[in-house]
């Protein structure tokens, strides 16, 4: 959600923001979410057009924004703003798979412990309190990205247990003594998704391969691509129902994201203070990961340029599976079928294909081969 | 005495032809075919040459195969993930309205 808010504003002034004015921000996010519940619409709670329908808290007056004025365009009525889409839950899942949450953790306990890393900078100070603030805490009671209580009290596993029920995967990661993490397993959990997911990107990659062929025969196959399509909707949102996992959803990618922006962040050679704090300047988003995890001594994943260049792509991907634009054979061409463009499903088609078979080490684009 | 087909060497030969000298010009005997009195075309020139290679690419382009457009439920696909991709926009995907920092100008 903070890489959506510095597309409109500076991050500055997200990373200087109070931690009670980004705390209310993404409150009046929830409050201003795409929200069809028009009979029209017909959507049921947990479409991607109508997440869910529980309530933030109260909305603020117009006497007490509660935002400061840099802020403010954020929520004005624009071109990007509002309503609001928050990412999928994907996203999340391959940001954290960098292990870059596990290392600004890092990066917060020392700072909070002591000058191993130096004394923070004045303008990191900001950030170190919002990051504590917004993503090392039980947070503030009745908001809405407030998902830890007494019955789950572990931040970190508390994103896990979505991964495993949505997606059938655990992070690449176990805890920093290299054990697994513990974490609550659910019973009812996508276990086929990544099986059905490779099926869907293999026969969308013949499609892609086809696609101009006239003198050949053309083994693309529409109906199974919108078989594979409609199976994974069905148990994306079977996962869903009535607005299951919104909530948990929309904090993992607000938490995500912030960490991603701090990293991602290169403006005429300036970085996020807490990148510059730790003397991480590097050219690219994963090779600052890698200073800032060499800073601190817990190595990010090898392959984080892999996963932090995926993840909006199959972000939006699956989002729109889970809209069933997917569902009907004359509907997948747009999936292998390049057309003019910068954000084309068929190029995100291609980047998912690529960075998928370089994170799992299977080669989506191999045919597969018959057993005789 | 069985009758042996002519071999190559015993056949009717065009020997003006086969005393041509090789790359000369064409001489009278090349010009009148012995069978039917045809005149083969002369060779071409550079220009022809040119001509020919151009229609032939002409010809190649003409036969590239295209992509066939999208219609229907396919081109709404193409809008509706432009839609999400907006809505999703990031700072990865363009610039942000620099408020209040007045020292950095749009991203790198």
């Amino acid at each position: 959600m903070f890489r959506q808010f510095a597309a409109i504003v500076s991050p500055d002034l997200l990373f200087n923001a109070h931690p009670f004015e980004l705390a209310w921000l993404l409150e009046e996010v929830w409050r201003q979410r795409l929200n069809d519940d028009t009979t029209l619409g017909n959507k049921s709670i947990g479409d991607p057009s109508r997440r869910s329908n529980l309530e933030p808290t109260p909305p603020y007056t117009s006497t007490w924004p509660p935002l400061s004025a840099g802020l403010q365009p954020i929520l004005d009525t624009g071109e990007l703003t509002p309503p609001f889409r928050w990412d999928h839950l994907i996203y999340a899942y391959m940001v954290e798979n960098t292990r870059a949450f596990e290392v600004f953790r890092r990066v917060v306990f020392e700072f909070a412990h002591g000058e191993k890393l130096g004394a923070p900078t004045a303008e990191s100070q900001a950030w170190l309190r919002n990051t504590e603030e917004l993503f090392f805490k039980d947070g503030a009671p009745f908001f809405i990205t407030s998902v830890a209580s007494h019955l789950r009290s572990d931040l970190r596993a508390n994103r896990r247990n979505p991964y495993q029920r949505m997606f059938g995967m655990e992070l690449n990661h176990g805890g920093d003594d290299g054990k697994p993490y513990p974490y609550v397993k659910a019973d009812a959990a996508n276990n086929d998704f990544v099986s059905t997911f490779e099926e869907f990107l293999r026969e969308v990659w013949v499609g892609m391969t086809f696609v101009t062929a006239t003198a050949s025969s053309n083994p693309t196959d529409p109906a199974k691509i919108a078989t594979l399509a409609s199976k994974l909707k069905n148990m994306l949102m079977s996962r869903r129902q009535n607005g299951n996992l919104s909530r948990e959803e929309f904090s993992a990618v607000t938490a995500m994201a912030w960490f991603h922006l701090a990293l991602e962040y290169k403006n005429n050679n300036d970085n996020a203070p807490i990148i510059q704090a730790l003397r991480a300047e590097a050219n690219g988003t994963e090779q600052r990961l890698f200073k800032v995890a060499e800073r601190v001594g817990l190595p990010a994943h090898g392959l984080s340029k892999h996963f932090f260049d995926i993840a909006d792509s199959i972000s939006r991907i699956l989002i729109q599976i889970e809209t069933g634009d997917f569902d009907f054979a004359d509907a997948v061409p747009a999936l292998y079928t390049p057309v003019p463009g910068p954000n084309t499903p068929e190029a995100a088609m291609r980047e998912i294909i690529t960075h998928w078979t370089a994170i799992t080490g299977r080669d989506v684009k191999a045919r597969k081969v018959a057993p005789s | 005495m069985t009758k042996q087909p002519p071999d190559q060497d015993s056949r009717p030969r065009d020997t003006a032809a086969a005393e041509k000298p090789e790359g000369g010009a064409p001489t009278a005997a090349d010009r009148h075919h012995p069978g039917g009195g045809t005149v083969p075309t002369p060779p071409p020139t550079p220009g022809d040459l040119a001509a020919l290679l151009l229609e032939l690419l002409r010809k190649i382009n003409s036969e590239v195969p295209t992509t066939p457009p999208l219609q229907g439920r396919a081109e709404d696909a193409v809008t509706n993930f432009a839609s999400i991709s907006k809505d999703l926009r990031t700072l990865a995907d363009g610039s942000f309205t620099a408020v209040g920092s007045s020292n950095r100008s749009k991203r790198a």
